[in-house]
């Protein structure tokens, strides 16, 4: 028993722990060394270019659909998969019947929108079902300035009350498992719901006049829209590029079932269909500037910049990089809607094979900003991650590319120009705050 | 046999523990210097102020006093210590300490020859400041928060031999290896997150040699007298295997007296001088030191005071002066085989522009397997 109060004590003073540190009495009781930190610009930026046709609108995950005059004018469209106007009524059996369609409902969903801007409204239009990639907006003007096949009005939809009906919002319910918030449903029964990242899912009630199944179309659609608003008439739509988010329609028809027994009366049946989309695409104007001297970042086709850099020796091997932070001066103020901000991603490249340059998307290295719509302000887009990762790594490739977020490259009419190299004025700079080397060791 | 193996594991035990803390209880006027002085006691000697220390063949001070071990034996010290900071112009803190400063082993060659060795602190670096500050990085004020840690020390390993020249003559000659690391940290972190923080790591090896001298001479069988001498090179600083400072140190010497007043009470006195000023840094000084303790009571549970004065060796303006007393008792046990020192010591440190106050818990176990 002595025994172990002997063990007991040793082992719980051994076990004791450690505090040896205290707030510093300085200069008189700190050690001699002090951290220095420096804070310098460097114009270490060289062979700077962009390049264009990276992504195309149509592969776009968004399309932009826009109405800021003076500015933009950006119309976005979709088309669907063919429709049989008859249908096989019983299985083994090669009679078809006419299906008579009842109304059609059309899905899409906004990604992004104006919060504060009031009578927003989508007008939809019917297009060509012809309708593809060599569609302009010239092309299509006509179809769009004729009268919309429906208008649905989003802001009003916003305020509409949620739905009580238990009916309704089960049914709904069913069609949209994870959405959040009510069920909102116009006079016109269309529907808009709220999904987990705040997008909004709206599904458009046509009637057969407003969409008639034709065969000379094969069923297709195409289906145009524009937006309108009190100010920043500006929404960006999913495409089919998304997937699941793609837009559709979904045609709601019967057909009657010939009744062998002539006793009885013919039965009727009632039938959806959803149809995928076969293309989607915007079109807008006035076009995207080819390049120029200047960097390009966005607009449609897609440009990219390449920036390469010049590491100095010393910012290899004798500090620690802290912040950087590269500055791009804007042309001029981005135009648009302010939703129609954008985020700009610096992203190493594997290699430098100047515009085909492999970009590593998968690098933990990448960095964004904010492109802010109206601001002249420079661009200070933090590249700490891969100037540190540069500066302990000398067999890493010093050059990086400025991309638009995906997702939205090339989904929209928006995009940044900055000064390069060529204007010595205003050329991009790397701010760069470094910690040198601590004096360890010297009393 | 059971009592041998387990004081042996006990013993394996503390030095298992005590590699990583081998050092003695800090002080913030150390740390513009080269450290902290250890104090080369043993547990009873440090219960006893240290004036035992001359006379302690477990304290690491002496060498001619390992003539007085007859039999293989082993002493740890192990020492917790709660000091208070209380700059003049700053906020008050608390630090928390546990140290292993010594350890010596000894046993007996021939009839007039002992040898013995072991490790004591020779310098502490073990200490962290915090110090916020505000830097201007491109016109704009950033408030930063600096943390410099450095934990470690500069051991001091021995072997020597003392012998008995005649009756009252003893003298005993040490060689020291000057050995130990620290690992030294510098962070700064920025209140904006947009700044990363900087971490710099080093480890810092220090190495160095002396010899030191002694003598213990026995005036009668009541009255001792002891004298010593030490002196080292230069203090060598590698960082990274590149020398970064060398040092000089000092030459240490002092001497004590021991009267045996009875057979169940010695005092003691000793002084020691150690002229640090040979280091060639600024603010650091000569100093001298004191201390006086008395033992009573039966050989197997004695009793000890002791009080002690001296100079810290760092510390600008005058040398910081500190102050002790100190109490703590013994007891034998396993049949004389082992012996366990408790003790606790009441510290004072005052310099200009701070004070340190410091509790000490103090533990010794001493083997003899």
């Amino acid at each position: 028993m002595k025994r172990s109060r002997i063990y007991f004590l040793l082992i719980a003073a051994a076990a004791c722990t450690e505090q040896s540190t205290a707030p510093g009495v300085c200069p008189d009781f700190c050690p001699p060394g002090q951290i220095q930190s420096h804070d310098s610009v460097f114009s270490i930026i060289e062979r700077d270019s962009s390049f264009r046709g990276y992504v195309q609108s149509f592969h776009a995950f968004t399309m932009t659909v826009a109405d800021l005059p003076g500015v933009v004018d950006s119309r976005a469209f979709f088309t669907t998969d063919t429709v049989l106007s008859r249908i096989q009524a019983k299985i083994g059996d090669t009679t078809t019947v006419p299906k008579v369609v009842d109304s059609l409902r059309v899905r899409f969903i906004v990604v992004q929108r104006p919060k504060n801007t009031t009578g927003l409204k989508l007008r939809l239009y019917r297009l060509p079902v012809t309708s593809d990639s060599t569609s302009d907006f010239a092309s299509l003007d006509p179809y769009f300035v004729a009268a919309p096949i429906d208008s649905v009005d989003i802001s009003r939809l916003l305020q509409v009350p949620g739905a009580t009906d238990t009916a309704i919002t089960n049914y709904w319910a069913t069609i949209c498992q994870t959405c959040i918030d009510s069920v909102r449903v116009d006079p016109e029964e269309n529907v808009l719901l709220t999904q987990l990242d705040s997008t909004l899912l709206l599904f458009v009630k046509l009637d057969t006049l407003q969409a008639p199944l034709s065969e000379a179309d094969t069923g297709r659609l195409a289906i145009g829209f524009r937006v309108a608003a009190d100010s920043f008439a500006s929404v960006v739509l999913s495409t089919m590029e998304t997937g699941a988010s793609s837009p559709l329609v979904r045609w709601f028809y019967h057909y009657t079932i010939p009744d062998t027994v002539s006793a009885t009366p013919d039965s009727v049946v009632a039938n959806d269909k959803v149809v995928p989309p076969r293309f989607d695409n915007f079109v807008f104007t006035p076009p995207t500037p080819p390049i120029d001297s200047n960097l390009a970042v966005g607009g449609v086709p897609s440009a990219r910049t390449i920036v390469r850099v010049a590491m100095p020796n010393f910012l290899h091997d004798t500090i620690d990089v802290v912040r950087a932070t590269l500055s791009l001066v804007p042309v001029g103020a981005v135009q648009g809607a302010p939703s129609d901000s954008f985020r700009i991603i610096a992203r190493p490249v594997l290699g430098d094979l100047g515009a085909k340059s492999p970009v590593n998307t998968g690098s933990f290295l990448a960095d964004s900003t904010f492109v802010h719509i109206g601001s002249s302000d420079t661009v200070r887009l933090e590249v700490t991650k891969m100037v540190q990762a540069w500066s302990l790594d000398t067999s890493l490739v010093t050059t990086f590319v400025i991309v638009p977020q995906p997702g939205i490259e090339a989904g929209s009419y928006t995009e940044a120009r900055f000064y390069s190299t060529r204007a010595p004025a205003f050329r991009p700079t790397l701010r760069v705050t470094y910690v040198s080397r601590y004096q360890f060791g010297r009393p | 046999m059971t009592t041998t193996v387990h004081l042996t594991a006990l013993l394996t035990l503390l030095l298992a523990a005590g590699t990583s803390r081998v050092a003695a209880q800090n002080s913030q006027f150390g740390i513009q210097g080269l450290g902290t002085p250890g104090r080369a006691e043993s547990a009873r000697a440090r219960t006893t102020g240290g004036a035992f220390a001359p006379f302690d063949p477990f304290s690491p001070l002496t060498d001619a006093v390992l003539a007085d071990v007859r039999r293989l034996s082993a002493n740890i010290a192990l020492t917790t210590s709660w000091r208070t900071v209380d700059p003049t112009d700053g906020t008050q803190s608390s630090l928390k300490e546990t140290r292993f400063p010594s350890l010596v082993i000894v046993g007996p060659l021939t009839r007039r020859l002992t040898i013995g060795g072991g490790f004591t602190t020779y310098l502490d670096r073990t200490y962290g400041v915090l110090i916020k500050d505000t830097i201007d990085i491109a016109g704009v004020p950033q408030p930063v928060t600096d943390q410099i840690t450095s934990d470690g020390a500069i051991t001091d390993l021995r072997v020597a031999v003392a012998a008995r020249l005649g009756k009252r003559l003893t003298v005993g000659g040490g060689l020291h290896k000057l050995t130990g690391s620290t690992r030294e940290v510098a962070r700064r972190t920025f209140d904006d997150t947009l700044y990363t923080t900087s971490a710099a790591r080093t480890e810092i090896a220090y190495g160095g040699t002396g010899g030191s001298a002694s003598l213990l001479l026995d005036l009668s069988q009541a009255l001792r007298l002891s004298g010593w001498v030490r002196s080292d090179t230069k203090l060598r600083s590698d960082n990274n295997g590149k020398t970064i400072a060398e040092h000089d140190l000092p030459i240490s010497y002092g001497g004590g007296v021991l009267w045996r007043a009875g057979a169940e009470a010695s005092l003691a006195g000793s002084v020691a001088w150690n002229n640090w000023s040979a280091t060639g840094l600024p603010n650091s000084h000569d100093t001298f030191s004191w201390s006086a303790g008395l033992e009573i009571g039966k050989f197997g549970a004695p009793f000890r005071f002791g009080a002690r004065q001296g100079q810290l060796p760092f510390g600008i303006g005058e040398a910081p002066k500190e102050s002790a007393l100190s109490a703590g008792l013994a007891r034998q046990f396993s049949g004389g085989r082992g012996r366990l020192d408790i003790g606790v010591e009441r510290l004072e440190r005052t310099g200009t522009g701070m004070k340190e106050h410091l509790w000490t818990l103090l533990l010794g176990l001493t083997v003899r397997p």
